[in-house]
């Protein structure tokens, strides 16, 4: 990730370059921001910028539709650590980028998204392609910037990247009016942004939380994605380890320790792990590591860890008692207060031993099963082989649905960045894009996206990108001819009225990968899964594969909607 | 019955365009109903917004939220009033 200081000297070098049109002024400062990719979409008013791109040193990507580019954008800065940047013109090529930025708002990823605007004296007055992109996206960003003066690009590249990368990271937005880009820039002085403290939370609160954690009886580590997005991994395994509590994750943070650590009791929530929702709920401390009490991870909050003290970590201080009130607040960087712990915790008393064993022997007992009856191909126990198969070398894209919460469920992940999931938006349309942005980023590692044959739809123009670039994406349709998770809901909760949730009528899916030049086969039988998943880790290049599966099949346990992480319903109740 | 409260905030925010309707968005996106606007005409960099608003929620959430606005500063709560019970809709 660029460093602030490394921006405010690359912000006072963009002003001292020569005079040059504002469209070059904004490749300058990608080039120096050390931009390779930049996901994206020509039309009118970005015209300009697109000219001054050519014979540079960024790769612009061309997807097929600018939502793909900014989620492929979206990915690749998941992957990488570094800023996604995508790039549209006015009106609905800024339109279309709008799902991928509110995907990147909500999981808190480090996105510029550049869009055209038209000329300044047309805005206001409803002309070719106007949008007020500005104020249409004001909610879903971290900031915007709307450059009136072609002065100002310089100074707002470098904010924005500041902006986008630091504290809880987040898209920002450069809206540019044509006759912007076209004009000159006048060599100028740039006023560096200033940079941001890293500091963790007061001594006294970390006293507090020392005096907690030595307290607790049955304390629990409910992490989430701010972990990642922190680069603060392995500090904090070094920081669990040190603790020694059992461990529960959010979705966006699986990987954070691996699958078979020993104080690791799996994913929380709607679709968790019994015994990680077990722990959670008889727990008297949680310590709360960068994450946010979603409602998916909470179920009915008045119930959640009802007797739980809470101490909360997070880089970003208006999360801290938003949903859930904190005994302790440990705002600010992670691995400060990490660090502030672990030097004023000395040793832990040895009796949370029998608590952790407790927790182990639950994950024992209600551990997943892959002897589903019947002859359909069963999801779970393909996405497990493919994992095992795939090993630490392997990266996962997602889909929204089904498949989303049997990859979460038995996948296991070695790091958090090797799980790409629209964790906050729930995207559907988010599995090609993102495999597009993560083998563009870590072109060495195998890249699989998981879809299912709702989402591979909602975004299924950018298998020509796949082909455009001969990038070596895996894909893999499970296919039960439904929007399943819908339909799964209405089963359970709407009295098995299905409505608007068949497609029986789907396209075969090998056929249309290949019309756009992507190898695809099919398979049929559970005999069929071993070889199929080998042939498609070793093809050469981009290959789908496409899988039948049970119709009927539901993910199972699920916490019902409105219903405490204790009312958990299993596959077993309603049989 | 919900109880709500009444609370006067105080903030600066930066003389640019869009930073007045973010401010006001988040406070109604984030459940504070916004009972009072007063915006002093200043030319300067900053300008003075006071808030009067009304809600069920944690006043303290929304300053912090505010503040996470790069072009907010200074959010300062200067006002807290005794909750109004209001009953709930049927159903609600």
């Amino acid at each position: 990730m660029t460093t602030p200081t490394a921006i405010a000297q690359q912000s006072s070098e963009i002003g001292t370059a020569q005079s040059r049109t504002g469209a070059q002024a904004i490749i300058e400062a990608l080039e120096l921001h050390d931009v390779r990719f930049v996901f994206g979409y020509p039309g009118g008013a970005i015209m300009p910028i697109y000219d001054a791109m050519t014979g540079t040193d960024i790769k612009h990507i061309l997807c097929r539709h600018e939502q793909g580019a900014a989620l492929a954008a979206d990915a690749y800065a998941r992957v990488t650590g570094k800023l996604g940047v995508c790039m549209a013109t006015s009106g609905p090529g800024a339109t279309n980028l709008v799902t991928g930025i509110a995907n990147a708002y909500m999981d808190s990823v480090p996105l510029v998204a550049i869009t055209g605007q038209v000329a300044r004296p047309l805005m206001g007055t409803d002309s070719f392609q106007e949008v007020d992109i500005f104020g249409i996206t004001l909610p879903i960003v971290k900031h915007s910037f709307l450059v009136r003066d072609p002065a100002d690009i310089p100074r707002v590249v470098a904010e924005a990247f500041q902006l986008a990368a630091s504290g809880r990271p987040g898209p920002v937005l450069i809206d540019l009016p044509k006759d912007v880009t076209v004009a000159t820039v006048a060599a100028q002085a740039v006023v560096p942004y200033p940079t941001q403290s890293d500091h963790g939370a007061a001594l006294d609160a970390v006293a507090k939380a020392v005096e907690l954690m030595q307290q607790a009886e049955r304390p629990v580590l409910y992490v989430g994605g701010g972990v990642s997005i922190a680069d603060a991994v392995a500090e904090f395994r070094r920081f669990a380890n040190y603790t020694g509590f059992p461990i529960v994750a959010t979705l966006k943070a699986l990987g954070t320790v691996p699958s078979e650590h020993s104080q690791y009791l799996g994913m929380l929530g709607m679709h968790g792990s019994p015994a990680a929702n077990d722990a959670v709920q008889k727990s008297d401390l949680l310590v709360c590591v960068g994450a946010r009490f979603d409602d998916r991870a909470t179920g009915r909050l008045d119930s959640f860890a009802p007797n739980a003290k809470v101490i909360h970590f997070d880089a970003d201080p208006a999360e801290i008692s938003k949903l859930r009130s904190a005994d302790v607040a440990l705002p600010g960087s992670l691995k400060a207060n990490f660090q502030a712990i672990e030097q004023a915790l000395p040793s832990l008393p040895d009796r949370h031993q029998s608590w952790l064993a407790y927790g182990r022997q639950q994950r024992a007992e209600k551990g997943w099963r892959y002897d589903a009856p019947g002859d359909f191909i069963y999801a779970p126990a393909l996405l497990k082989r493919l994992s095992e198969l795939g090993g630490d070398d392997l990266l996962l894209a997602c889909d929204v649905g089904q498949h989303q919460m049997w990859v979460a469920q038995h996948c296991r992940f070695h790091h958090p960045r090797a799980h790409l999931t629209s964790g906050g938006l729930g995207t559907m349309g988010y599995g090609i894009p993102a495999g597009i942005g993560a083998k563009l980023a870590v072109p060495d590692k195998t890249v699989v996206t998981v879809t299912g044959d709702g989402s591979i739809m909602m975004n299924i123009q950018e298998l020509a990108t796949l082909k455009r670039y001969g990038i070596d994406l895996k894909i893999i349709v499970l296919d039960n001819s439904a929007l399943g998770m819908v339909r799964q809901w209405q089963e359970l909760f709407f009295e098995q009225n299905y409505s608007e949730v068949d497609l029986s009528d789907n396209p075969d899916f090998a056929q249309v990968a290949r019309a756009f030049g992507i190898e695809a086969f099919s398979i049929k039988t559970r005999d069929d899964v071993e070889p199929a998943l080998h042939r498609l880790l070793s093809s050469p290049g981009a290959t789908l594969l496409h899988v039948p599966i049970d119709p009927n099949e539901n993910v199972w346990p699920l916490v019902p909607p409105g219903k405490g992480n204790h009312e958990m319903m299993h596959q077993q109740e309603i049989a | 019955m919900t109880s709500q409260r009444k609370y006067a905030l105080r903030m600066q925010i930066t003389n640019i365009e869009g930073a007045l309707i973010r401010a006001l968005g988040l406070t109604e996106r984030r459940g504070f109903k916004v009972l009072g606007v007063s915006f002093a005409d200043h030319r300067g960099e900053r300008k003075a917004l006071e808030l009067t608003v009304e809600s069920e929620r944690d006043v303290n959430v929304l300053q912090r939220q505010l503040e996470k606005l790069h072009d907010v500063f200074e959010v300062i709560v200067t006002n807290t009033e005794a909750p109004v019970m209001v009953p709930v809709a049927a159903g609600g």
